[in-house]
């Protein structure tokens, strides 16, 4: 009698497992499908684009900057007829910045977003983890990571918005010995997205005469870098360069102007510029040492005309703040959600796997190929039987064959008036090589 | 040699920080046997209150220092009467107790983070011109850090030596019910202890927060493991232990940084696990009976 009702309750028990396995399988393959099932029935519907980053813990930044980018070009989008007619919305998915809680948000966004076009993000901390199911999925997704090791990536479904971090060293390296700072320490913390820049970086200097005096690195987030900044100090440099992010180079930085009296020159990475290093650093030192000691390069996403006044408008709409209407990462995030948006319009589909070969032709320049500046544009050159060049608000997109952006590199200042950085001078191609 | 002085210096002020976090989070659970994970967020709320009262109302750093305190007190207090003691009252076993703290915690962290966003604070400060002693060197507001949190343990130390709610809170936490019992009013006690890790904990939010320039929602959260590990070095629930824990961890992982700044926390934790091999119950070890009775 026991032995009946235990091997009832296994049968029951197995029965449930494979209906749940089914309806996972089953629901999983909506997910890709459905978009191209409402094609088949002509109707209009809500497509969605998955922002798939950190909305809460210490990197929850990233996440309401790609919201925010990603509701404001699909607000330009809906705004002028949507995708075909299909409306985009945004929709979120928490990862909190951890590579084990982003698996299952992951799985969870490719099975339950109803018309899943696209991925905006994810960010380098879950990229790792979650790339490989985005890329089963049949998604295409864009980031803004810099890890060299998806620099020769072959999945067409990657879309890096912004240079790859080997590119910044040379650039950095460049910038400081063309500065005349000849001696210098770097300040590096020990993570991987900013380990990844180190060894480019000194050879390029030594290879243009610096010398570096010594070397700090540094653990993120600790109580206190005083020993560090002492040692720093005593290395007597002419200047520092190197990568923090906010919560370290806030605490470093207002621990040097406290030991020293003043801060040294600082040639920082991109990492400046990504939200939350300016709020904090601005905080801890004061926006008069921030403009006149730090120096950031990053690649040159220079906004300006008709797509960076359609971006700023529609940001504000959306309740984006000052900090982001001068950021390049938000603003690069927004071109990326427009031009998927044109290679639909350009494939005459919205399914992932057919509008995902169209991205690289709406985004590269050539002989008889239009530059257009708006999504309003881009649609009125395609229907008109035109070739388009998406040039927006964080400049022309220019995808290698590995789909990175292979930007330009600038050196920006901190704007007291405009409360973020600006670009004082873009540096020439010979600076990006190692 | 010069370099090891400094970061002598450097780790005094670290572990001064760390001290009133450790022996706050320690006297919690020595008195009411709760490991209260949301500990670290309580500072972040007091890191909050005093950036209002400082840089929004314009009093001085050091009365919104004070009010930091105070806001510890109260949302400690607060959260307790609220939140843990009904749980505890239905003899909620001590590991779901753990489960309810990491659960106020993530409830405060993102209620923080919505009104607060995602951005950086910080207190307006001017800078200050460095003292040097012994070879050390400090900033006034370091110093007076340093000695807040003399006077803190001092004061603790009075506490529990010379005054009846001192001794209360000692029989309150060897044996709740045979307090209860000798007539202490344990309620009342239990309350004290709240009140008290609660001062401690704001004054720890706030100093955090000064000595990192700037802060977040998470701010309290992401070092709360380092205090932890301080209070579990001297023995859970043994405020002195919790003191000497602090000042090793704090001052050992500012002079493995002179070797090399990924020593920081390898130093520090490689301690703990040594001396929790050597003495499982921590450094001192026996003096702390875990309570089975929860007082109401």
């Amino acid at each position: 009698m026991r032995a009946s009702r235990l091997r009832a309750r296994a049968l029951t028990s197995g029965v449930a497992v494979v209906a749940l396995g089914t309806a996972v399988v089953t629901a999983a393959s909506q997910g890709t499908a459905s978009a191209a099932r409402l094609e088949a029935r002509g109707g209009h519907a809500t497509l969605t684009a998955g922002v798939l980053h950190a909305f809460t813990g210490q990197t929850a930044f990233f996440g309401t900057n790609a919201e925010d980018a990603c509701r404001a070009a699909a607000r330009v989008i809906n705004a002028n007829g949507g995708i075909m007619g299909d409306k985009l919305n945004c929709g979120i998915f928490d990862t909190k910045g951890d590579p084990a809680d982003a698996v299952p948000v992951t799985r969870r966004m490719l099975t339950s977003a109803s018309n899943l076009v696209m991925v905006v993000g994810p960010d380098g901390n879950d990229i790792p983890s979650v790339l490989p199911l985005i890329e089963q999925a049949k998604i295409p997704e864009m980031n803004t990571v810099g890890d060299p090791r998806y620099d020769k990536q072959t999945s067409p479904y990657f879309w890096r918005l912004t240079p790859s971090d080997s590119t910044q060293g040379p650039a950095i390296g460049w910038y400081t010995a063309s500065s005349r700072y000849m001696k210098i320490t770097d300040v590096f913390t020990s993570d991987l997205s900013a380990q990844t820049t180190v060894t480019p970086f000194r050879n390029k200097y030594r290879q243009m005469g610096g010398k570096l005096l010594s070397n700090v690195t540094m653990a993120p987030d600790q109580t206190s870098y005083q020993t560090e900044v002492a040692s720093l100090i005593g290395s007597h440099p002419q200047a520092m360069v190197g990568e923090m992010d906010p919560q370290t180079a806030a605490t470093f930085l207002s621990e040097l102007q406290q030991q020293n009296g003043k801060l040294l020159p600082f040639v920082v990475t991109q990492a400046a510029t990504q939200p939350g290093w300016l709020p904090a650093v601005t905080q801890a030192v004061g926006p008069a040492n921030v403009a006149k000691y730090i120096t950031a390069v990053a690649p040159d996403m220079t906004g300006k005309g008709i797509a960076y006044q359609q971006y700023v408008t529609n940001l504000k709409k959306v309740g984006g703040t000052s900090f982001q209407l001068g950021n390049t990462i938000v603003a690069a995030t927004y071109d990326g959600v427009i031009s998927f948006a044109l290679a639909m319009d350009e494939a005459h589909s919205t399914k992932p796997q057919t509008y995902v070969k169209y991205i690289r032709a709406v985004t590269t320049a050539g002989h008889g190929v239009k530059v257009v500046n708006t999504y309003a544009e881009g649609v009125a050159a395609l229907r008109a039987g035109k070739k388009i060049d998406y040039v927006g608000a964080a400049g022309a997109m220019n995808f290698n064959k590995y789909n990175t952006s292979a930007r330009p590199y600038a050196v920006y200042h901190y704007s007291k008036a405009a409360q973020g950085w600006v670009v004082s001078k873009v540096l020439p191609a010979t600076a990006l090589r190692p | 040699m010069h370099q090891i002085i400094l970061s002598i210096g450097f780790g005094i002020v670290t572990a001064s920080i760390l001290s009133m976090g450790a022996v706050g989070f320690t006297l919690q659970f020595g008195v009411t046997n709760l490991f209260n994970l949301a500990f670290g967020d309580v500072m972040t709320i007091a890191a909050f209150v005093a950036y209002v009262v400082h840089n929004d109302a314009g009093a001085s750093i050091w009365l919104a220092l004070a009010a930091g305190g105070a806001a510890g007190m109260l949302s400690s207090v607060l959260i307790a009467r609220l939140i843990y003691l009904p749980f505890m009252q239905r003899g909620t076993s001590q590991f779901a107790m753990v489960m309810v703290t990491v659960a106020v915690s993530i409830v405060f962290n993102n209620v923080l983070q919505i009104f607060s966003g995602t951005g950086f604070y910080g207190y307006a400060l001017l800078p200050q011109a460095s003292v040097h002693i012994l070879g050390m060197v400090f900033t006034p507001r370091e110093l007076v850090i340093i000695a807040l949190a003399v006077v803190c343990m001092a004061g603790l130390h009075l506490l529990f030596k010379y005054t009846r709610i001192g001794k209360a809170m000692r029989a309150t936490s060897d044996d709740a019910s045979l307090a209860r019992t000798c007539g202490i009013p344990t309620n009342r006690v239990t309350n004290f202890a709240w009140l008290a890790s609660g001062l401690l904990c704001g004054l720890a939010g706030v100093a955090l927060a000064m000595d990192l320039g700037t802060f977040s929602a998470t701010t309290g959260g992401s070092f709360l493991l380092v205090i932890v590990a301080a209070a579990v070095f001297g023995s859970v629930g043994e405020p002195y232990g919790a003191m000497v824990g602090a000042l090793v961890i704090g001052v050992a992982s500012e002079l493995a940084a002179v070797i090399s700044p990924d020593l920081k926390d390898v130093v520090a934790f490689g301690l703990l696990v040594v001396v929790l091999l050597v003495r499982p119950e921590g450094l001192r070890s026996g003096r702390v009976q875990i309570r089975g009775e929860v007082t109401r």
